[in-house]
């Protein structure tokens, strides 16, 4: 006997399946990778209130990041997966100081980067506190960039951004985040790859002079 | 003269009558601390120090406030409404609420259980949980009292009932306004928690015959597999014994164990072992509506908690007539009290009611075995199912559009479309690994566009680990008692026992069960004391080893090093939390009778504990963490835990947030971030590892105890997030405080970092926070100091 729930209704809900971003072709015959398709929550439940994140471009996400002073990557456990690790590691090697949440920093050891571990709800905290001095001691943030952090637990650190600091917030995770300022909406794998590649590409190489803030 | 309760009048002496209400025995209570019956604000400076330090942070999940008609109010930003609470005072007043909620919760199921079990045994009946002094650590450090009668609980729950009502009142609109008073209101509704928790537990031990701090305790039978399907089976849900005892009373004298399964689901099942050992468990919360869809069940019967709300649905689809016996949850069912069994049961078995609300005890003890044993062999011969057959089954994940509808809706993002892929080309095991992640809620079924049942169709697959799915558990306790208190409770103050780590709470989860029997093992193996409660000690033991035995067979459950404890149910978190005041008690001699806040100074700085509720999900284990928190208790939730909206985090770069005072002088003493917060949740089981290690320092370590802590630390951090941690060196007062086996290691890493070795000595002679002192006592209360300095 096959029975749906009791007292279940079926069909009434029912969304588009999560489309695939597409390329935008410009008048200057670049490509330019579309991240703000899909921008809803992507658990269907977590709507914060009027308030919910601009979607984003890749690019314009990357030249934010790019013009930061003192800009912060936060990772978390979901960066185990070798082409996001990847990326990961080539952020660090543009220079940009990582916080590793979760167990994430077990995948970037030894390689080089200005990575730290942190507790992502210490982390959440410590950022609103306008007096806190940065993992390295050094200052604080004027912009959090974070990608691969369960979702439901990086959407309530953040809510504590959003609400109880003044710190920009932009998503680069391949869900729609709605507590960041800005987000990228809900992509499939191959394309939040691209965008990442994206946002990369707006940074410029590492200079060993260079340092954000300077 | 006998006095007797009642009233008279005095002869000669107009209009004087005289109440004679509870009767003295001539017993004389001495309060030793200056807050018995602390009312909402008299342990306000007590919080004030806990707040200061462990700053509340706040995640809301909603921006909004919708709390009156004022509202719907935006407060995104920490802007205020219209009656003028921003956000901040808004998350405050949630956590209030939900720690009300909680206490409620426990308090409501001691006062059912106090006047049914003094309607029975009377109010005289002795309280007896062991061999303890101490019978009733809480409700002395609470109330100010010694209780020997159960009767002597009546004052007790009308106390915190009270209290209660005066905290709700609180958060009316127009009342409380501010943050921080809101928490210091939760952190005194946490406490009341814990109390009602207490007199639950103890008078059911007391009453009932459940172990008294017994630590060979038998083993009970866990898992959705444990059942014999063929025989008609009962299960209970919820969280009070008083009318599953009654069933197990009469299948007792009428012999009929080996006629019908019973079993528990949620804590029912812990006290239904504790009542009688012939009873077993299904599991937490996560199985209920799994193992209802199974159709195995041929009777429910509800009490109280964790109940799902939809219970009487689902049952009513598989023709499983469900009997609630608690006025909290009737779900509109006909009451049937007064009415004969064989007429109730005759409308059950012809389907003309879905189940009834059966308040008398008797009837239910006598009913539910016999409508099992009419309505099993109907029911099987039908094999009422809600899980699709093979057929059914190849259909149904073929249908499967991969739109991922139901891993947005699905609490822990499950890939779910990938296992249904994975099962048109005939491989399950997908499957069963969600099988172990999901948490039963069905949110799936709603969410499927093209209508898949998909929790039917995650646990038809799962059949084969299903069957498998079977476990021990160590029967609850009950408390520790003071002679295992006597031999362990110096280890514990001084470190050299790495910490008590409680196992609570609920089964939401983040990555499956097998994260919590993973944690108490690598944990247990380090020897740590790990007690258990609730659903995480059934969890604990639905693992084997290679020797097909679970951890509760491993390892014995006295108090100390090395071994694994289980309490019993929700309720039986009272006596995880009320240890640390034995311990103040008996090993260190501190006055407990109206005392809290001298009590919670110690345990702060002193015992080193730690709560982990890795699947918290209810207002209850919210109200027990909080309850934890003002009693000096750091707690740990899984990442789920981030939505109960408030945690308390240190910030330990703060160095003046970590001043405590000697209690020899009352000098100001900087110390390392010990505990280094109260109530905080990780992403990961591997992040868990090494934050419950650093979270048992504490200032009185000495140093062999530092260093065992630190080695646990370490070594935590190197196996699990491969680095050392960043702060190890913050713990280090001298060289005494580094593991023997890696001190010259360690010395060297602590000369990179600025400090200076003395390298013949092998001494640490510049660097740390603050030397050793071995007569150091730290306290946050500057009352407590022989001499307070200026």
């Amino acid at each position: 006997m096959n029975t749906k729930p009791a007292g279940k209704t079926t069909g009434k809900h029912v969304e588009k399946p999560v489309e695939r971003p597409v390329e935008k072709k410009v008048e200057s015959a670049e490509k330019i990778l579309d991240t703000t398709r899909q921008a809803v929550p992507f658990n269907t439940g977590n709507i914060p209130g009027p308030k919910m994140a601009r979607p984003v471009m890749a690019n314009v996400s990357g030249k934010m990041l790019a013009k930061a002073k003192r800009p912060l990557l936060i990772v978390g456990s979901e960066i185990k997966d070798e082409k996001v690790l990847a990326k990961v590691i080539a952020f660090g090697q543009k220079g940009i100081q990582i916080a590793a949440v979760g167990n994430a920093i077990a995948f970037l050891g030894n390689k080089g980067l200005d990575a730290h571990y942190a507790n992502m709800h210490a982390l959440a905290s410590y950022l609103c506190d306008p007096e806190w001095k940065g993992l390295d001691g050094k200052g604080g943030y004027d912009l959090v960039v974070f990608f691969g952090i369960t979702y439901y637990y990086a959407s309530q650190a953040i809510s504590a951004l959003k609400n109880f600091s003044k710190i920009k917030v932009v998503s680069i995770d391949k869900y729609y985040h709605p507590n960041a300022d800005m987000s990228f909406g809900n992509l499939k794998n191959n394309v939040f790859i691209e965008a990442l590649d994206e946002v990369l590409a707006q940074l410029p190489k590492k200079d060993p002079l260079f340092k954000y803030g300077d | 003269m006998i006095v007797k309760k009642g009233s008279f009048v005095i002869e000669g002496l107009e209009n004087v009558q005289i109440n004679i209400g509870k009767i003295g025995e001539g017993r004389e209570e001495t309060v030793e601390g200056p807050t018995p019956r602390p009312e909402i604000i008299s342990l306000r400076n007590w919080d004030y120090r806990i707040l200061d330090r462990y700053a509340p942070v706040y995640t809301p999940t909603s921006d909004l406030c919708d709390y009156c008609t004022y509202g719907k109010c935006d407060l995104t930003g920490n802007k205020e409404g219209a009656c003028g609470i921003d956000l901040e005072g808004q998350s405050a007043r949630q956590a209030l609420m939900t720690s009300i909620m909680g206490s409620a919760c426990h308090t409501a199921h001691g006062r059912h259980l106090l006047n049914y079990l003094i309607k029975k045994y009377g109010e005289d009946h002795p309280i007896d949980v062991g061999p303890s002094n101490l019978k009733a650590p809480l409700t002395e450090t609470i109330m100010g009292i010694q209780p020997q009668t159960i009767g002597d609980f009546l004052p007790v729950l009308d106390y915190v009932e009270e209290q209660l009502t005066q905290l709700i009142a609180s958060a009316n609109t127009g009342q409380e306004g501010s943050a921080r008073d809101f928490e210091s209101k939760a952190l005194h509704a946490g406490m009341l928690d814990l109390l009602g928790m207490e007199v639950a537990d103890i008078i059911q031990i007391s009453c009932l015959g459940l172990p008294k701090s017994d630590e060979k305790t038998p083993m009970a039978e866990i898992g959705m597999g444990i059942l014999d399907p063929k025989k008609p089976v009962v299960i209970c849900v919820g969280h009070n014994i008083a009318a599953p005892a009654y069933i197990l009373d009469y299948m007792d004298r009428n012999g009929q164990f080996d006629k019908i399964e019973i079993a528990g689901l949620c804590c029912t099942a812990h006290d239904m072992t504790r009542y009688n050992k012939a009873s077993k468990i299904i599991g937490s919360m996560s199985k209920e509506l799994k193992y209802i869809r199974s159709g195995i069940p041929d009777v429910l019967v509800t009490d109280e908690q964790c109940v799902r709300a939809d219970i009487l649905k689902e049952a009513q689809k598989l023709h499983i007539p469900v009997i609630a016996t608690n006025e909290k949850i009737t779900y509109g069912l006909p009451d049937r009290s007064n009415d004969s069994v064989d007429a109730i049961i005759d409308d059950l078995v012809s389907g003309k009611q879905a189940g009834v609300l059966l308040l008398d005890f008797e009837k239910v003890g006598e009913l539910v075995p016999k409508l099992a044993l009419k309505i099993g062999p109907i029911r099987k011969a039908k094999g009422i199912t809600a899980l699709p057959d093979e057929e059914e089954f190849r259909k149904l994940v073929a249908k499967c559009t991969k739109c991922l509808q139901c891993t947005r809706d699905c609490p822990q993002s499950l890939p779910i479309a990938d296992a249904m892929a994975a099962a048109v080309g005939g491989d399950l095991a997908p499957f069963e690994m969600l099988h172990d992640k999901c948490v039963g809620c069905g949110r799936c079924d709603y969410s499927c566009p093209v209508d898949i049942p998909v929790l039917n169709v995650i646990e038809k697959a799962s059949q084969r680990v299903i069957r498998e799915e079977k476990g021990k558990v160590r029967i609850g306790r009950g408390q520790i008692g003071d002679p295992e208190i006597r031999e362990e409770g110096r280890n514990l103050v001084l470190g050299t026992t790495p910490g008590v780590l409680a196992f609570v709470g609920c089964g939401n989860y983040p990555d499956g069960t097998k994260d919590v029997y993973n944690v108490v093992e690598e944990m247990i193996q380090r020897s740590y004391i790990i007690i258990s409660s609730g659903c995480a000690a059934m969890d604990i033991g639905m693992y084997k080893d290679k020797e097909g035995k679970t951890l509760y067979e491993r390892y014995p459950g006295r108090f100390i090093k090395g071994n694994l404890l289980n309490t019993g149910s929700c309720v039986s978190n009272a006596h995880i939390a009320a240890t640390t005041i034995k311990v103040a008690s008996i090993f260190a001699g501190r006055k407990t009778k109206g005392n809290w806040e001298e009590i919670a100074d110690y345990v702060l700085n002193r015992v080193g504990a730690v709560g982990i509720a890795w699947g918290a999900y209810s207002q209850k284990a919210f109200a027990i963490g909080t309850g934890c928190n003002r009693l000096g208790i750091p707690v740990v939730v899984g990442p789920h835990g981030t939505k109960y909206r408030r945690a308390f985090i240190g910030k330990p770069y703060r160095k003046g947030d970590w001043n405590v005072l000697d209690g020899r002088d009352g000098s100001v003493v900087n110390v390392e971030p010990a505990p280094e917060h109260l109530m905080i949740t990780a992403e990961t089981k591997d992040e868990l590892m090494p934050l419950l290690a650093k979270l048992c320092f504490r200032p009185s370590d000495n140093s062999l105890g530092r260093a065992i802590k630190l080695t646990h630390y370490i070594e935590l951090s190197e196996k699990y997030l491969k680095k050392m941690p960043d702060d190890w060196h913050v713990y280090v007062r001298s060289e005494a405080d580094l593991p023997v086996a890696k001190r010259e290691q360690l010395l060297k890493l602590l000369e990179e970092k600025g400090w200076k070795i003395d390298w013949e000595k092998k001494k640490i002679t510049e660097g740390p926070l603050r030397k050793v002192d071995v007569s150091f006592q730290p306290t946050n209360v500057p009352r407590l100091c022989k001499e307070v300095k200026k």
